[in-house]
């Protein structure tokens, strides 16, 4: 039998006065896997990951954590790294992420030598004795992240957490996260940094005004919401051929060109065509769309509709 | 409900709350300064009163009606007959020694020379006209007493000269001091006798201060619980927790951790500045029974307003707006100090208990009149009963709001979303 998911949200809305903050929204976070959600501001990320942990009530729909409604004790297995994040100014970084760890259900002892643990792979041992406020911005995250993560939980969401740090950290703190789904537990990653996404994430989801507007694997939304075009410099006539349906020059001589497919045309048939015109082929480039530029065009597109 | 992160909460609050500087310096710095103030205003006082005491009255007695003698021995058995009698206590200083003058004029330069702290003149016609002439070189605030003072010095001098004449024995003694001797007794609402403890002044003001420390003890220790909630808020820590706890959890583990820090700082109050003075007579003449009562709306007192304080606390986008918002707390839980007079001559009268069955009132209403006297037992079982049930909607009014309103960030709760969480509630 298989192992439920480890999140699953069904139809779920949530109304905030006269604001739809989620609309029916439905979806599934596998075991071990690493989940982007993406959506432009106010779309309704946040909302959704506090319904997932039971900050907000639901006006209808349904929430499932490791195959059942929420229970508290699930609180205890969930690690949270909220987008308004903070820590106690004036206490020791120890104390704090000690203080986090037992609330997780952790023995003091415990709390204490993971922290030190998380501390160390973060590079921050040298500052557990230290006020939280004596650290750097950068640092303190580092410090949130760790408490985070300090009771090794089986379902981890993330919200915004490479903001603010820099690139060698923002490594590091990427590999921690590849580690986290490599262990088997689930992570769900809410970021406006798509090449995050598309470097971390297998399946993503991504709401807009309260909506599902993209849900699915990585490819398949790229596959998907990919436009059919390829870029080429050639001597061919493209303007003979019966598959392309535009092209867009450069205006400059010899170079590649963006040449744009009829639907339903494939690349190969297109290349096909190339060799068979006889023309000299310089360069051939099937032209892959981003995950930003989906991202734009499909907020913009929820924007327009409503 | 987890007790053992109530606990962890509990803790943390609480070793957050004593180690602050501002506590340190509330708890230790501030006693001290106070103290030396004190000290020093006693020291000086005493100074001041006794070099005044030491200063005799100049008295120019034209119609011969004092005997100075008669006037020393008069004042001294007035002074001891009533040493015993609280209400009829005299300064512990005894009064200045009356000096007296045949001639004005070198009577007024001792005056000028500060030799005298005053001088009167008992004019030739007094015993048909009753004129006495004045002189005084005294300034400042307490200048008008210290006349007073002397005159009347000067007025039992001449009484009691005059007694002496016309008297002796024992009715002389009682003209010296006609009610040294009295007994007090108190009727209460059944008709019932006792000795009257109340009117005894000290014992009084002492078993009151029992009381009144506990109301200054909720009020620390909710002030601490507000000031910590609007903390977490503004420190965005409250999001973080409540993935860890929920907000009864968190509300219950504040509160009993504040609430202990709050109770610590009034102990500490009490050992470095209470102690050694009126509270341990109070403590004496306080029965187990009432202070176990005055614990019981302590406890129902902070409890109430600590939820009240932490739920009104989050409603302010600013610590600052968050203080002022739980002011009018403050202000109506403390509104029963303005009848403090009323309330204690009569503390079951009909203002003492209005004001007891009101529930934001009636803690600190029930422990000014436990200090005032025996309290009716049904009174007791009603205040209790109406504050249990009180602190169950405010806890859970604010748990509702500490949930809400915590996730909103820099944003205040409009009055609409404020109606529809406590309705949820």
């Amino acid at each position: 039998m298989l192992d439920p998911p480890a999140v699953r949200v069904d139809e779920v809305t949530k109304r905030f006065d006269k604001t739809l903050a989620l609309d029916r929204v439905s979806l599934d976070l596998h075991r071990g896997e690493i989940f982007g959600l993406l959506g432009p501001n106010g779309a309704g990320k946040t909302t959704l990951i506090r319904t997932i942990l039971d900050l907000i009530r639901p006006d209808s729909g349904r929430v499932e954590i490791f195959g059942r409604s929420f229970a508290p004790a699930d609180r205890n297995r969930i690690g949270y790294l909220p987008e308004e994040r903070g820590l106690y100014p004036r206490q020791k970084v120890g104390a704090v992420l000690e203080y986090l760890g037992t609330l997780k259900g952790m023995a003091p002892s415990a709390a204490r030598t993971a922290a030190a643990a998380w501390l160390a792979r973060f590079d921050l041992t040298e500052y557990a004795d230290r006020k939280v406020e004596q650290l750097s911005k950068g640092n303190q995250q580092k410090v949130q992240i760790c408490g985070t993560l300090i009771a090794s939980p089986d379902l981890v969401c993330l919200d915004e957490p490479l903001s603010g740090l820099d690139p060698v950290s923002a490594r590091v703190v990427m590999r921690v996260i590849r580690d986290l789904a490599a262990e088997g537990r689930t992570v769900l990653l809410s970021t406006h940094q798509m090449n995050t996404v598309e470097a971390l994430c297998a399946r993503v989801f991504m709401i807009a005004r309260g909506r599902r507007v993209l849900y699915g694997t990585l490819t398949g939304i790229k596959r998907e919401h990919s436009t059919d075009a390829v870029r080429v410099a050639s001597s061919a006539d493209y303007s003979a051929c019966p598959l392309v349906a535009r092209v867009e020059a450069g205006g400059v001589p010899q170079a590649p060109v963006a040449v744009y497919l009829r639907d339903g045309t494939s690349a190969d048939a297109f290349l096909r065509w190339l060799v068979a015109s006889g023309a000299s082929i310089e360069s051939f480039e099937h032209v892959s769309t981003s995950l930003e530029e989906i991202f734009v065009r499909v907020a913009e597109h929820a924007a327009v509709s409503g | 409900m987890d007790l053992r992160k109530v606990v962890l909460v509990a803790r943390w609050e609480f070793i957050s709350a004593v180690t602050r500087r501002m506590y340190v310096f509330a708890v230790v710095a501030m006693p001290a300064i106070y103290g030396l103030m004190l000290t020093a205003a006693g020291v000086t006082g005493t100074t001041v009163a006794r070099s005044e005491s030491r200063r005799p009255v100049g008295v120019v007695d034209r119609a011969h009606v004092i005997d100075f003698a008669v006037a020393r021995e008069a004042t001294e058995a007035a002074r001891t007959a009533n040493s015993d009698d609280p209400l009829r206590a005299t300064a512990a200083t005894a009064p200045a020694p009356l000096a007296e003058y045949a001639d004005l004029d070198r009577a007024l330069a001792d005056l000028r020379a500060h030799t005298v702290s005053g001088v009167f003149v008992v004019e030739d016609d007094y015993l048909s006209s009753g004129r006495i002439t004045a002189f005084g070189n005294d300034t400042g605030l307490l200048s008008l007493p210290a006349a007073r003072r002397r005159q009347t010095q000067v007025g039992d001098a001449i009484r009691a000269t005059l007694l002496h004449r016309a008297l002796s024995g024992d009715a002389l003694a009682r003209a010296y001091a006609p009610a040294a001797n009295v007994t007090r007794m108190h009727v209460d609402g059944q008709g019932v006798v006792s000795p009257d403890v109340a009117s005894a002044g000290g014992p009084f003001a002492g078993s009151f201060g029992v009381f009144f420390v506990l109301t200054m003890a909720i009020f620390f220790s909710a002030g601490f619980l507000q000031q910590a909630t609007v903390e977490d808020r503004q420190n965005r820590m409250i999001e973080i927790l409540l993935s860890s706890l929920d907000t009864d959890e968190l509300l219950v583990g504040k509160m009993l951790g504040l609430g202990g820090a709050g109770l610590l700082q009034v102990a500490i109050y009490l050992v470095l500045l209470i102690v050694p003075g009126i509270l341990v007579l109070a403590l004496i003449q306080v029965s187990i029974a009432k202070l176990a009562l005055s614990v019981v709306y302590f406890v129902i007192g902070y409890t109430l307003f600590a939820s009240l304080m932490a739920g009104t606390g989050m409603l302010g986008r600013t610590a600052q707006e968050s203080a002022q918002l739980s002011a009018i707390w403050t202000l109506t839980a403390a509104s029963p100090m303005f009848f403090l007079a009323a309330i204690s001559a009569s503390p079951n009268g009909m203002l003492a208990r209005a004001l007891s069955l009101c529930p934001l009132t009636g803690p600190v209403t029930m422990m000014m009149r436990l200090g005032g006297g025996d309290v009716p037992a049904v009174d007791v079982i009603a205040t209790i009963a109406i504050g249990i049930v009180t602190i169950y909607f405010t806890l859970r009014a604010a748990s509702k709001i500490l949930r809400a309103a915590s996730l909103m960030y820099g944003k205040r709760p409009t009055l609409p979303e404020l109606v529809r969480w406590l309705r949820a509630a």
